[in-house]
């Protein structure tokens, strides 16, 4: 039981386990596997709200903050994406596309505001340089394979089917890892070299990214419900566009009542 | 806040001064019944060093105190003052004398 207990408090954030990792561990111990569903809530609740994280400075919440922004608008606009490659039920209309092109400046917009500046030094270059390449190499390899097998005389579409799916499936995980990995260039590179954006810029980031993130959910939502045919992952992504706005409408919640980052 | 609140209530288990996770969690038994989950209890501790209404203190072995800052002194007052008001005027409405 022990074993469980200590391996659902390795999923909470390193900065929540560094302060109270060992206490969460013997308390839900303590309390056996009843506090279990607690526990995942807990951890689950603590992934949500970077900014409640322990934190040594407001810097340090910032730059957390503003790590969510882009891991916000990189999902969104890899959803975003994703719907328009392979479910497209909004190529139909001039307005919905509109409505999408719209979305995607408003998520290009939040993420300026909200990404951190790098420091104006060399070091500063050098180390956020080095963190990029560390962390998109995968991905760019993988990405640029693809479009070598696509654009080298091989066609996706005539061949078998096994090569088909593989060349999909390649595509969309350099995607994927992409996003993923760079906001992990901004956990991975710190104070040294980047500076977050104040309180101020943020805010408004965060909002930005919000707006984007409703109204592509909605109208991705909308319109795959709403077509002759229902669209399965078309409403898939408009609800996880939706579910993103929440994740921001909580950011704002704790920028508004932490003192420390005001 | 509410009364059954989480942050409340830990505010409400450390207006005696410093504890430690455990003993928070004991306090809160006494004072509503039940304790909390370590999801909720730590969560709640998380949120308030947060704002700042509460900070830890050195500690011994695997538990960490933490207290009260003057700042969370003073909202818990506050708030517990809001509630004494809105409880004691539903009491008299229900015509029960409040104690």
């Amino acid at each position: 039981m022990s074993v469980v207990a200590r391996s659902l408090v390795r999923l909470y954030p390193d900065a929540f386990r560094e302060r109270w990792g060992t206490m969460v561990e013997d308390e839900a111990r303590g309390a056996g596997w009843k506090s279990w569903p607690n526990l995942i809530v807990g951890i689950v609740d603590m992934w949500l709200h970077p900014a409640l994280w322990p934190a040594d400075s407001p810097a340090q919440r910032q730059r957390r903050i503003a790590t969510m922004g882009i891991t916000v608008a990189l999902a969104a606009w890899f959803l975003s994406h994703l719907t328009a490659e392979q479910g497209d039920p909004l190529s139909s209309g001039l307005a919905r596309s509109g409505i999408m092109h719209g979305c995607t400046a408003l998520l290009l917009l939040g993420i300026a505001l909200v990404a951190p500046r790098p420091r104006p030094t060399m070091s500063a270059t050098i180390t956020l340089l080095w963190w990029a390449v560390r962390r998109l190499t995968v991905p760019t390899v993988l990405g640029t394979s693809v479009v070598t097998v696509v654009h080298g005389g091989i066609d996706p579409m005539a061949s078998p089917s096994t090569l088909r799916a593989a060349v999909l499936a390649g595509w969309w995980i350099a995607l994927g890892l992409g996003a993923i990995q760079i906001p992990r260039i901004f956990t991975g590179v710190g104070a040294d070299a980047v500076v977050p954006p104040h309180a101020g810029r943020l805010r408004a980031g965060v909002w930005t990214l919000a707006a984007a993130s409703a109204t592509g959910g909605a109208t991705i939502l909308g319109v795959s419900a709403a077509d002759s045919s229902f669209h399965l992952l078309g409403a898939t992504v408009g609800v996880g566009l939706l579910l993103l706005t929440a994740v921001c409408a909580g950011t704002l919640r704790d920028l508004r009542d932490l003192p420390s980052v005001n | 806040m509410q009364a059954n609140d989480a942050q409340t209530l830990v505010l409400c288990a450390l207006a005696d001064g410093p504890l430690h996770g455990y003993a928070i969690n004991a306090a809160i038994e006494e004072l509503a019944g039940e304790r909390l989950g370590p999801g909720s209890l730590y969560g709640a501790l998380t949120r308030l060093e947060s704002k700042q209404l509460i900070e830890p203190l050195d500690g011994q072995g695997r538990q960490r105190p933490v207290r009260l800052t003057p700042l969370g002194r003073e909202v818990l007052e506050h708030e517990l003052r809001t509630m004494a008001r809105v409880a004691n005027a539903g009491l008299r409405r229900l015509g029960v004398n409040p104690a």
